[in-house]
């Protein structure tokens, strides 16, 4: 478990964060009302909040983009369906790829309170 | 010339009233001007003086920070509450230093005491107008002191300038708030200048009495001169003796002879020498000759000590020219060739010599006691007073400030000096009025340059106010459009739907509230076309749908009202109801997995 990082000017989640890695799944291309194709990304997290979570990708995503997205815990067989928002992006040097800190939006087509709920329980458990 | 704007008369009248109120009108206006903060009092700067390296002299701008900018390093503009009066006090001083030109020995410590000037008039505002303040009367002494100095021999010779770096080394204690520190000053200043006087007098007495002589004191002049040209008229001497003798040997003989008689010792001393140079330059190859010449130099070259020249003045001079003149001897005994020129006997002048047209025409430019700078070759930065203008002689004599002679002249001559600037009056009196005004002036033409800045200011205030409100007053116009045009709409979509049966209107809203995350809409404008988006989010906590692009991006976000409005006006319609994210997912993951399990099989 990480404290807030209050130096780091692109990071505005004041929540402790799960220094966890899950799956995530992100839909970046719809699928069109034509049948073209949707594109879905695989890429892991870096960290984990109750309203947020910061990812690696291989591309820059565009900041304010809403994407349908997915969160796949290794413990866990069922993912979370969740709508996210770009807060930032920014290239990281030393792994040559992109961090990304998305925001959780309050969509009442995804699963925001069992995401909540999820990341409640793994706060609880770690060990100091 | 417009009327000034600033009580001008008033001050120069010494009215401080009229002075501080000005300092404060023009302060009010002055936005932009220089202004000058400093962490140090203004008390600290003053003893920062003595350590300072000014390389400039005071200047009527930026004067204040080429001093200590140069020397603080912490150094950033100055603070004070009246900026303005410092400004002014650094014009007042450029000025009133740059109408004087002083010797560059005294010229460092008077830059620092000009510094020091500047620093407490701006805190002492009053004295600026009241020519009787301590600190304004220092000032104007020790200006007026410093513009004729010059250094001289002996104690009295360097008395201003010991006087000053005193001055100068004490800064870190003087009181610079104390009148009676001021008026002490003044008094040291004084006193060096009565004892200067008192010595000059004499000696510009004796001057006057030599020079304006009666027809004895010719006669004995006459004497001098007429025994040297019979003596040497037409004798071969060397050229430095030659000079010597004709610039400032027969002058300081019938000085001698004049005052002292021609029976005097040094005169026969001089008679027997000058008797010598009548044969002892010309060349000769008789043996004799050479052989007697040899007896006689030596015992004469022993002989040339200061008695020959301790009855004279400067005998620095004097020394120096014994010593080429035994050189020159010596020489002769060497059998070193010697460069000579015949002497030629000296024009004896006129009682009384008429004053030559071009003259006489600025004869009145110029007065005895007046002071004078030269800047000939010769005579480069000498500060000289005419001490005799004797028209019936064409003479001009003048001294320094030691009564010492150093320059001689005629009408002629000088008209000429005067007239090509080669010689400029040295003004000394009502300079730091004169200064005062010309300050007064710029500072009346920094308030009008503020004022028109202000009114520029303004002005462009003004402009952009009334653009701002023009555009407000059009966008106001254009939302009031807009929202008349939307309150048409919405009369015609509420007509519309009272048009609409309650179960259609059920039907509408249910099929909007069935709309998952992914659906695709087409939204219909008023001209027909369709825009294609995505609903990616039905925020729960404003019941309001946001639309995207494909890429994810967001282009709009409606209520249900709106969408339902859309329907009822035909406007909106539904592509495809979209699915859940995860169960689409699933079906890719499950695609995935098929092909894998089938080949494993």
């Amino acid at each position: 478990m990480n404290p807030p990082n209050n130096n780091n000017k692109t990071e505005h989640r004041q929540e402790y964060r799960l220094k966890d890695s899950a799956t995530v799944f992100i839909e970046l291309i719809a699928e069109s009302p034509e049948g073209d194709p949707a594109e879905i990304q695989i890429s892991s997290s870096v960290d984990l909040s109750a309203n947020g979570l910061q990812i690696t990708t291989d591309q820059p995503l565009p900041v304010q983009s809403i994407y349908q997205a997915a969160i796949q815990f290794f413990d866990k067989r069922d993912r979370i369906p969740l709508t996210v928002q770009v807060r930032w992006c920014r290239f990281n040097e030393d792994s040559s790829n992109y961090h990304v800190g998305l925001a959780v939006l309050d969509d009442s087509d995804s699963r925001l309170g069992d995401w909540k709920m999820d990341i409640s329980q793994r706060l609880m458990n770690i060990e100091n | 010339m417009a009327k000034p704007l600033l009580p001008l008369k008033q001050i120069l009248e010494g009215d401080y009233k009229s002075l501080t109120q000005s300092f404060r009108e023009v302060a009010q206006q002055d936005s932009a001007s220089p202004s000058y903060r400093t962490e140090y009092p203004l008390d600290q700067l003053i003893q920062l003086i003595p350590d300072l390296d000014l390389a400039t002299s005071p200047s009527e701008n930026g004067f204040l920070a080429a001093s200590f900018e140069a020397n603080l390093t912490d150094w950033s503009p100055y603070k004070t509450d009246s900026p303005t009066a410092l400004i002014f006090c650094e014009t007042l001083i450029g000025k009133l230093y740059g109408a004087y030109r002083f010797h560059p020995l005294i010229e460092p410590l008077l830059r620092k005491l000009a510094l020091l000037i500047l620093l407490s008039l701006s805190k002492r505002t009053e004295a600026i107008v009241d020519s009787n303040h301590p600190v304004r009367q220092f000032t104007e002494q020790l200006f007026q002191a410093a513009s004729i100095w010059e250094p001289a021999g002996g104690r009295t010779g360097k008395a201003l300038l010991k006087q000053l770096q005193v001055l100068v080394n004490k800064l870190p204690d003087f009181d610079t708030q104390s009148n009676e520190a001021w008026k002490q000053q003044s008094l040291a200043l004084e006193a060096i200048d009565d004892a200067t006087l008192a010595r000059t007098e004499i000696l510009e007495q004796r001057l006057r009495e030599s020079t304006l002589s009666d027809p004895q004191t010719q006669k004995m002049q006459q004497l001098v001169s007429r025994w040297i040209n019979r003596k040497l008229n037409n004798k071969p001497l060397p050229a430095n003796v030659l000079l010597f003798i004709r610039l400032e040997l027969i002058a300081d003989l019938q000085y001698l002879v004049v005052h002292e008689g021609d029976k005097h010792p040094t005169w026969a001393k001089w008679q027997k020498l000058l008797h010598l140079f009548s044969w002892i330059f010309k060349e000769t190859s008789d043996t004799d000759d050479r052989q007697k010449k040899m007896q006689v130099i030596l015992p004469v070259v022993e002989d040339l000590d200061q008695s020959y020249y301790e009855e004279l003045a400067d005998p620095q001079k004097y020394e120096k020219f014994l010593s080429e003149l035994s050189d020159s001897l010596i020489g002769l005994i060497q059998g070193t060739p010697q460069p000579v020129e015949l002497y030629t006997a000296t024009i004896e002048e006129q009682n009384s010599t008429p004053l030559k047209q071009s003259a006489a025409i600025q004869n009145d430019d110029f007065e005895e006691q007046q002071w004078f700078v030269f800047n000939t070759v010769t005579l480069q930065g000498l500060r000289a007073k005419l001490l005799i203008k004797a028209s019936d002689q064409d003479t001009l004599i003048f001294v320094n400030c030691h009564a010492k002679k150093v320059f001689e002249s005629n009408f002629e001559e000088f008209s000429l000096q005067l007239a090509t600037k080669d010689c400029l009056p040295i003004r000394r009196h009502n300079l730091f009025k004169q200064a005062l005004f010309e300050a007064l002036k710029s500072l009346e033409l920094q308030h009008r340059e503020n004022l028109k800045a202000r009114k520029l200011e303004l002005d462009k205030v003004e402009t952009a106010k009334l653009q701002a409100a023009e555009k407000a007053q059009l966008e106001a116009q254009q939302i009031k459009q807009r929202e008349e045009a939307e309150k048409l709409a919405r009369e015609q979509e509420l007509k519309r739907r009272s048009e609409v049966s309650n179960d259609q209107l059920e039907h509408y809203t249910n099929q909007i509230k069935a709309l998952h995350v992914g659906a695709w809409l087409g939204f219909h404008d008023r001209d027909g076309n369709i825009e294609k988006l995505k609903l990616s989010v039905k925020l729960a906590s404003t019941g309001r749908y946001i639309f995207t692009d494909r890429l994810g991006q967001p282009v709009s976000e409606k209520s249900l009202e709106e969408l339902l409005d859309l329907m009822i006006a035909n406007r909106l319609d539904i592509i495809r109801g979209g699915e859940n994210f995860d169960n689409r997912l699933e079906k890719i993951v499950q695609g995935l997995r098929k092909p894998r399990d089938q080949k494993s099989l």
